[in-house]
């Protein structure tokens, strides 16, 4: 996928501007930025839920502009921040709700029970989500992505990190590994920066809406430009990101 | 605690249970009912078109409530909050009060103009809003229909006679005695397209209890979707309160009793209701009927004096099982 000066308003306020990224086969991505930088409309865009006010969007060559919803929820799956839940759905029907567009069910049943052990969740199957624990909730919701995401080519995270445990962080770490690898592409937003200089292989920078930098975590996580863009003074030393 | 495959073989005998005690409670004795000619016109012109008038109404009051609650994502919406209930008891108090003089026909046409009117109005000052917001600012107008409606339907009664008056709490109470066979002609139609309409649907209902963006990036077309399930509300609500005036509590209850039986997934909690919101309409019915025999009470009095103590003791159990 690739952005070409991206840029959206909200109102006569510029949420995102300039923007010019690619993510390609085979990579993770991993947006970082302060909080209100943009890092979440940027995922919207290239989820196809926000159209952008200026610039051009292509998906292997493709202008997606003009997609139906379908076709977008097809090639792409997004997982926005976790969000309650206010009717009694069990952990199954939620998860399920992943392959809504696909047609064959016996398929449709297998790849429901493997997203439930990937996601170690097979265990509170036909309990409700509501009222299970964040990190619970939010691996439901990332089995669910995950589900869509196997019929597509690019997954986008939001903060799926936020709620889980170190276990659980490195399994979703994992198995978003394991979809790149695929020859299919991940993007998550992530505030870690040192799981980010450990895991990805490109990380994009962003501030007030602008693209500071990209590149490997190497160039970009330097300790000048984490101190200018977080505004808080930064060490990088031996490989450990800590503000001082 | 009832296991749930055994609900729906238990609802669907609990059906023709309602239904012949609904035709079998009444003013009359049974044996009255089945021997004589006027017993039988009875039976047949009066009893039966009214049981089913019933099972119909509630039945359509539930499906139309598991719609809205669906749609604007709160289990305690119903289904008047959209404004047509309210501008549906316009219309008829306005025939009541000024033009009762006019054939009784009449009554009905002005009651789905109210409806279909004040639907008109809220979608315009409802859908002016950003599309994210969209299901909020409906709401909110709904709200403010509701209280113009009421508005005008005080100074209606203010302005009408002591008969005309008396029709009007009697029908925005609501009533079955206008119940014949073309009611439940029209009543059955609309079920039967809502049949035809919404099973290949449910799933994109539930997909929109995640969350609008959730559902949009799972595929589904969240603001097409969202304005065909208010109209569709909208059409269900202003031909029921046309036939019999404002019912309240079934479109609000079924759902939810159906939702503390078998869970939240639209294709089990849709046939729930829909069953339970008829059977209630028949008992509640019946209980009008034979309450004060020979007159008949308001039937919106006696679905909500039933339906809230069943509600409140399901939503104690629930509070119960939590806090384990």
């Amino acid at each position: 996928m690739q952005l070409h000066n991206i840029g959206v308003n909200r109102g006569a306020v510029a949420i995102v501007d300039g923007i010019e990224l690619s993510v390609r086969r085979g990579e993770i991505l991993m947006l970082l930025g302060p909080n209100g930088a943009g890092k979440s409309t940027l995922l919207q865009v290239m989820a196809g839920l926000e159209s952008p006010s200026r610039g051009e969007l292509k998906l292997d060559g493709e202008q997606p502009q003009h997609w139906s919803r379908q076709q977008w929820a097809n090639t792409v799956s997004f997982l926005p921040q976790l969000s309650a839940l206010s009717f009694p759905l069990t952990v199954a029907e939620v998860v399920a709700l992943g392959s809504l567009n696909q047609q064959s069910v016996v398929h449709e049943r297998q790849a429901l029970q493997q997203a439930l052990q990937y996601w170690d969740i097979d265990y509170l199957a036909q309990q409700q989500v509501r009222w299970l624990s964040g990190g619970e909730q939010q691996r439901v919701q990332l089995a669910r992505s995950w589900l869509q995401a196997q019929q597509g080519q690019l997954w986008l995270l939001d903060e799926p990190l936020s709620a889980l445990d170190l276990r659980h962080q490195k399994q979703c770490l994992q198995l978003a590994r394991d979809y790149a690898s695929a020859g299919k592409a991940v993007v998550m937003v992530i505030h870690d920066l040192n799981l980010a200089w450990q895991c990805a292989d490109r990380v994009a920078l962003l501030c007030c809406g602008r693209l500071m930098a990209q590149g490997t975590p190497e160039q970009v996580l330097k300790e000048s430009l984490l101190s200018e863009v977080f505004e808080v003074p930064v060490s990088t030393v031996g490989g450990v990101i800590r503000w001082r | 605690m009832l296991r749930r495959e055994l609900i729906p073989p238990l609802l669907l005998l609990l059906v023709p249970l309602c239904l012949l005690a609904g035709v079998f409670i009444g003013s009359q004795s049974w044996s009255w009912l089945w021997q004589s000619g006027t017993g039988q016109m009875v039976l047949w012109q009066i009893r039966m078109p009214r049981v089913l008038l019933a099972f119909l109404i509630g039945a359509v009051l539930a499906w139309a409530g598991v719609l809205i609650q669906g749609v604007v994502r709160n289990p305690l919406a119903d289904p008047g909050l959209i404004g047509v209930s309210g501008g549906a008891a316009v219309g008829a108090a306005l025939y009541l009060a000024l033009a009762s003089h006019w054939p009784v026909a009449l009554q009905t046409l002005f009651a789905f103009s109210g409806a279909w009117l004040a639907l008109l109005l809220v979608l315009r000052l409802g859908l002016s809003g950003a599309s994210l917001h969209a299901m909020s600012f409906l709401i909110l107008a709904g709200i403010a229909v509701n209280v113009m409606a009421s508005a005008v339907i005080g100074l209606l009664s203010y302005l009408a006679s002591d008969s005309a008056l008396r029709q009007i709490t009697f029908w925005s109470l609501g009533s079955l005695s206008g119940a014949n066979w073309s009611w439940v002609a029209a009543l059955t139609a609309v079920l039967l397209a809502a049949l035809w309409y919404w099973p290949k649907r449910l799933r994109q209902l539930d997909a929109l209890l995640l969350g609008e963006t959730e559902a949009r990036s799972l595929g589904v077309n969240v603001a097409q979707l969202q304005g065909r399930t208010v109209v569709w509300v909208a059409l269900m609500i202003s031909v029921a309160v046309s036939a019999s005036g404002i019912i309240g509590f079934v479109g609000l209850v079924s759902p939810h009793i159906a939702r503390l039986l078998v869970g939240a997934a639209h294709r089990r909690v849709l046939p729930v209701a829909v069953v339970l919101g008829g059977c209630l309409m028949v008992l509640a019915d019946a209980v009008a009927r034979a309450l004060i025999a020979p007159a008949e009470l308001p039937i919106g009095i006696v679905t909500s004096l039933l339906g809230a103590p069943v509600f409140i003791s399901l939503l104690l159990r629930e509070k119960r099982r939590l806090s384990w």
